[in-house]
């Protein structure tokens, strides 16, 4: 396989077979990430990989040899679904971070009465798809900002440094964010799962 | 350590990315706290979820038709 930086060399001198090479590698992944941060719009996700990669050839030439290319197109993408989301609607608030979680003195903790563990039937319910749907609806819910990084740590794997390269984030922002975006999304499987 | 005290450090107790004491902390609360346990149990299933989400397929005909975009006119 040709090294990576060759491949970037010769795309940056116009060789488009050698930045369809560069496509191959990346495309699944960035359609991924488009695919669940537009969740439930198919098109957007399809504007979203189509745009980066676009995006990514005309700009080439800013691209510096000491840099990711993985980082420097998910950033592009995620910037692409961002404003995406900003022009489209009215973000919804995230609850704030104690308030699914306020048993303190409420409640007898022996007996757990405000609290359900439905993480026993959780592998059954994702066989059922349940939960997987309920996952994808409660993404759409949560704000862009959150639901970046959520998509980048959880389904994308990456790790909470690469997170903060690509968001042009502190890891303290980007963890923070992961934290309340995780809450958000539980909270919501919670309710999903409700008899 | 209180609940609410807790639950700020539960999303890097499930990464395994917080100091031991604290570590020690969570898991000496949990013993004793039932809806904390329930709390944490469904906030993993939460993380397990999304980690095993489907991957989405690239179809042929979009790929194809980025490859027609890059290519020069």
């Amino acid at each position: 396989m040709e090294p990576e930086a060759d491949l970037i060399a010769r795309s940056k001198k116009g060789d488009a077979d050698a930045f369809s090479a560069l496509v191959s590698r990346y495309e699944d992944r960035i359609f991924n990430l488009a695919h669940k941060v537009c969740a439930g719009m198919p098109a957007e996700a399809e504007d979203v990989y189509q745009e980066t990669f676009l995006t990514a050839f005309k700009n080439l030439s800013h691209f510096r040899a000491d840099s990711n290319l993985g980082t420097w197109l998910y950033r592009i993408a995620s910037n692409l679904c961002w404003m995406r989301f900003r022009k489209k609607r009215a973000e919804p608030v995230v609850p704030i971070l104690d308030q699914p979680h306020h048993h303190d003195g409420e409640t007898d903790p022996a007996t757990g009465a405000h609290f359900r563990d439905w993480s026993d039937g959780a592998e059954e319910l994702a066989r059922k798809n349940v939960l997987r749907e309920a996952v994808e609806t409660a993404l759409a819910e949560l704000p862009v900002d959150y639901r970046l990084v959520v998509v980048l740590r959880d389904i994308q794997r990456l790790s909470n440094e690469e997170t903060a390269k690509v968001m042009k984030l502190s890891v303290a922002a980007v963890k923070s964010r992961l934290h309340r975006g995780r809450l958000f999304l539980r909270d919501r499987l919670d309710q999903a799962v409700a008899p | 350590m209180k609940c609410r005290d807790m639950l700020k450090h539960l999303s890097d107790y499930l990464d395994r990315d917080l100091d031991p004491s604290i570590c020690r902390h969570i898991k000496s609360h949990m013993k004793g706290c039932k809806p904390c346990v329930a709390f944490i149990s469904t906030l993993r299933k939460t993380v397990g979820v999304l980690k095993r989400q489907p991957r989405a397929v690239l179809s042929a005909g979009l790929r194809a038709r980025l490859r027609q975009r890059l290519s020069p006119r």
